[in-house]
């Protein structure tokens, strides 16, 4: 293999593919990640045999060929070296000589053809979805994900598809987060369910970060793949699915309400945010009252002292004390981009729905804290 | 010389029977759980397909056993409460080969000894049955009666003619667990038999007979524990070894769900269990043991079960021989079920100085460091000012109030080890904490003060979880509910033989609500067979505390480090912390610079 490429071409694919890296893999060939010249450039790869990601990088191939190179110090010193061209090649000891202007690097590499192919996704139903959209489904729902690992069904994020709408579903058992966007799919013989690991939502999240175009989605029995359309990076991920039953959300989803609360969305968050100050020690729990045209905010703790907040409301329904924890709301707050939020209620330890006013593409629902 | 003798009169004079069977029966019968097993034992040994045993306040009051065995002519009832009368050997060479599981001939007339007794038996090919009532040993009534086929034996208020017996029996929930395990375990061993046990009219266990080993098990473990079980079926040498074990992630805090059948007779021995123990090593957590029902089978030559009245001991002939079975028996289970290499998640088995996961440097700037900066330079002045630092601070002195305060003074987190010990500097030198006892600690004062003031923060879930409960867990725990729910644990009755959990205590976070509550629940039941006394307030807060810390093998991160030595360092109470083990050790410095020959 030889090639010629730029320095921060070369680092930026580096990095985008070095995110599916294993932390603490047993196995040496996980930490390094797979370079195939051919073409007009170079394909990167890297994979924990959980999630993979591949990219590729322009570059002028001289000699096409196959290396493997650790990820991190191939990206610490291609942080460090002068913007410039970078030339690459190996040797038949699988060493890859990084040239740069005046430095030149030998780093060692393993044997290419031990690197683990990244599997395909068998059976796949496909479809596309805005990057931004797909951004927005993620950030809205992922952050109900449980981080217990002994539920592991939990873990992950439920994509759902029955032909013309996609959801995104996450809960940790205390909330649950629904999102769904229309989408079209041909042919959809039985709907989709498939529960992605939240490190592969975080890490799609991040790749179609400032991608403006479609993201092509495959969705198979045990892996998803995605891949945005048209990116000249041809960023691609593939994650495998968390095997398992999710729970029967639906369930969970109160279908009425007989309390609503109408309020800013920017002004509850503040003083839920405020008022939480003093609740860390009562773990987070506040106390929400309606009293005419206020919701009062009240937290109380034996070590830290008293808050208390009124925020305007419109109230349909009696009035009513609950407790949440400060925590979850916030959590849900902070990705509503509405200028207001209904908060549902029937009864104080009965589930409650928080939604952005005029939208139903997304819900949050919270189980409330005992009163007492 | 003769004269002599007869001059005095004899000190030394024979005991009368009714005597001798009283002190017998201070042998076999020990509580109404013996009772039950031996006459349970006549049932089996009688032919029954359906045993009934009916109990009244834990056995105290009343112990009936019906069955439809082969029942007793007149004759052989009335024979049946003499001592050592038995149709089960005729020889001492008999004992070579004993096939029943009684044979000493003790049983009925120990137990008539120390009870109001009542035998009704009748032989299907007699046509009329016979009732004995013996009280004080001797028959007070004796009459061919009508009967059904089969024997019913009724046992009223045990050990009413020995007070000193009767004292010390426990509460009527230990007695019925007692029974209840017993039971159970006969169920197990018994597929075939038709258990049915009845405490004060209602039935709490009841096994099919279907003779599938799988039913038998559903009822015994509940659902969610059978379905997990693995099947053991090894031979070696004349050595036949079938069972069930639980695979290497379902452990119990406790052995109590651990038996061992010889020839299908329920027994103890600290061979059988070692060899559990080392085929499950390394891959279970110290002091986590697995469910387990093994069955050995052994011509009945090779053991003797003659050891002690109650044959709960046995001996073998070789007892290397039956180790090394056991042993291999098991692992070649999990190996073949492929559960021993994948066994091992979070369990550490190198020291592994795994640096405790800090901020990159780019972001230090923004992190708070754990002291604000002039209790830093505070920290340091008093270093350099030698105060307090030549004092050695031995860990098992007792402090006075807050006795971690002075310890951990300006600590500062460096790492964990071995993701059980947290490694912290403080202005008295190197500290080594143990994170579960103190994590123990800190909960336990928090569980305390905040149940007096019954401000638990609770999370309901939003999906409510069940339980299945084996049965004798489900007993004990309709007894300490109201304990539980006050530590923030919204749980109720959900069934026969289930709860389910709605809420949870709020500090919990997201760590496994399930798993805790299990333990919780097997640790009470477990504690209320064990404890002389009923389980108190205190204790339970203890084990509900003790579950709910972290546990040694969880990685935490610098912060969740730091939070911890902080809520240590303001904790209270020394004198109660709850199983007395040590939480912090000190090096001091002046110990460090003993050792490196600085001084």
């Amino acid at each position: 293999m030889k090639i010629t490429t730029t320095r921060k071409d070369l680092l930026e694919g580096v990095q985008t593919v070095a995110h599916a890296v294993s932390g603490r893999s047993s196995l040496p060939i996980l930490q390094h990640i797979h370079l195939s010249a051919e073409g007009d450039g170079l394909k990167l790869t890297a994979s924990d045999l959980e999630i993979g990601i591949e990219c590729f990088v322009p570059a002028t191939v001289e000699m096409p060929g196959e290396a493997t190179l650790p990820a991190r110090l191939t990206q610490e010193v291609l942080s460090s070296l002068p913007d410039a061209d970078v030339k690459m090649s190996d040797d038949a000891t699988h060493s890859v000589q990084i040239t740069c202007e005046r430095s030149e690097y030998k780093l060692l590499g393993l044997s290419p053809s031990e690197y683990p192919t990244l599997p395909e996704v068998s059976d796949a139903t496909s479809f596309t979805v805005p990057a931004d959209t797909l951004k927005e489904m993620i950030k809205q729902t992922i952050f109900a994900v449980s981080t217990e690992e002994t539920r592991a069904i939990l873990t992950g994020v439920l994509v759902e598809c029955d032909g013309v709408t996609l959801r995104m579903v996450a809960t940790d058992t205390h909330r649950l987060t629904v999102r769904s966007h229309p989408v079209s799919v041909n042919a959809l013989e039985t709907p989709i369910a498939a529960v992605v690991p939240a490190r592969a939502m975080n890490e799609l999240g991040r790749i179609v970060g400032d991608y403006e175009g479609e993201v092509e989605v495959q969705i198979g029995r045990n892996q998803a793949s995605f891949r945005p359309v048209d990116d000249p990076r041809r960023t691609f991920l593939i994650t495998r699915l968390i095997d398992g039953q999710f729970p029967a959300y639906q369930r969970v989803i109160p279908t009425t309400y007989t309390k609503r609360l109408t309020l800013a969305t920017e002004e509850f968050l503040r003083a839920v945010r405020r008022a939480s100050l003093v609740a860390r020690d009562v773990s987070n729990r506040l106390i929400f009252s309606t009293n005419g045209e206020y919701l009062i905010i009240e937290a109380e703790s034996g070590q830290s002292g008293k808050a208390h907040e009124e925020v305007e409301v419109v109230r349909e329904g009696d009035d009513i004390t609950v407790a949440f924890n400060a925590r979850y709301l916030i959590d849900v707050l902070n990705v509503i981009d509405s200028e207001g939020v209904h908060l549902e209620l029937t009864e104080p330890l009965r589930p409650a729905v928080i939604r952005p006013v005029e939208q139903d593409n997304y819900l949050c629902v919270l189980m409330p804290m005992a009163l007492t | 010389m003769a004269q002599t003798v007869q001059t005095y009169p004899t000190r030394i004079h024979l005991l009368e029977e009714h005597t001798v069977n009283r002190i017998a029966a201070g042998e076999v019968v020990e509580r109404p759980a013996s009772v039950v097993k031996e006459l349970v034992e006549n049932s089996i040994d009688a032919g029954a397909r359906a045993i009934l045993v009916e109990v009244e306040q834990g056995g105290k009051r009343l112990i009936r056993v019906v069955d439809d065995g082969e029942g007793m002519s007149p004759a052989d009832a009335v024979l049946s409460i003499q001592r050592h009368a038995t149709s089960k050997i005729r020889t001492a060479d008999d004992l070579q080969s004993i096939v029943t599981l009684g044979f000493r001939g003790e049983a009925l007339p120990s137990i008539a000894a120390v009870s109001r007794f009542e035998l009704l038996t009748k032989r299907a090919d007699l046509d009329t049955g016979m009732r004995l009532v013996v009280e004080n040993g001797q028959v007070v009534e004796a009459e061919e009666c009508a009967a059904r086929d089969g024997t019913v034996v009724t046992v009223r208020d045990l050990f009413y003619n020995t007070p000193a017996r009767l004292k010390f029996l426990k509460s009527t929930a230990t007695e019925l667990s007692h029974i209840t395990e017993l039971v159970t375990r006969f169920a197990l061993a018994f597929p075939e038999i038709s258990f049915r046990l009845v405490h004060n009219g209602q039935e709490i266990f009841a096994s099919q007979g279907s003779s599938d080993p799988r039913h038998a098990l559903l009822a015994v473990f509940g659902r969610d524990v059978a379905r997990e079980l693995r099947t053991i079926d090894y031979t070696e040498g004349n050595l036949h070894i079938t069972g069930y074990v639980s695979p290497p992630h379902l452990t119990r805090p406790t052995r109590a769900m651990q038996s061992f059948f010889v020839n299908r007779r329920l027994v103890r021995h600290r061979v059988l269990s070692r060899a559990l123990d080392d085929a499950y090593r390394t891959l279970t957590p110290e002091g986590r043991y697995p469910i387990a029902a093994i069955f050995l089978n052994v011509p009945p030559y090779s053991v003797d079960v003659n050891v002690h009245p109650t044959k709960a001991e046995v001996k073998f002939a070789h007892e290397g021989e039956v180790y090394h079975a056991v042993l291999n028996a098991v692992r070649q289970s999990l190996l073949q079920q492929g559960m021993m290499p994948s066994a091992l998640p979070g369990l550490q088995s190198e020291m592994d100085i795994s640096p405790a996961p800090r901020p990159t440097p780019a972001q230090t700037v923004w992190q708070p460091s754990p002291l604000p900066p002039q209790e830093v330079l505070h920290a340091e002045l008093m270093r350099r000012a030698g105060i307090d630092l030549t004092q050695p601070t031995p860990v098992d002195t007792l402090p006075s109030a807050r006795p971690y305060a002075e310890m951990l003074e300006g600590f500062q987190v460096l790492g964990q080890i071995e993701r059980t010990y947290i490694i912290a500097s403080s202005l008295r030198g190197l500290l080594i904490i143990d994170q579960h006892v103190a994590h123990e600690r800190v909960l336990y004062e928090k569980l305390t003060v905040l149940r007096q003031k019954q401000s638990i923060p609770v999370q309901h879930l939003l999906t409510p979880l069940v339980f299945h409960l084996d049965r004798r867990t489900a007993t004990l725990l309709g007894e300490h509910l109201q304990e539980i729910q006050s530590m923030g644990f919204v749980i109720e009755p959900f069934g026969s033989d289930s709860v389910v959990l709605r809420g949870v205590p709020a500090w919990l976070g997201q760590r496994n609500v399930e798993a805790i509550v299990r333990d919780l629940l097997d640790e009470i039941s477990e504690l209320g067979i064990q404890r002389r006394l009923p389980l108190t307030d205190e204790t339970l807060v203890a084990t509900t505390a003790c579950k709910m810390a972290v546990k040694a093998g969880d990685a935490l991160s610098h912060a969740e480090m730091t939070h911890l030595l902080q809520d240590l360092a303001e904790t209270e109470n020394p004198y109660l912390c709850p199983h007395g083990r040590p939480v912090v050790l000190v090096l001091s410095i002046e110990e460090l610079e003993k050792r490196f020959k600085r001084g």
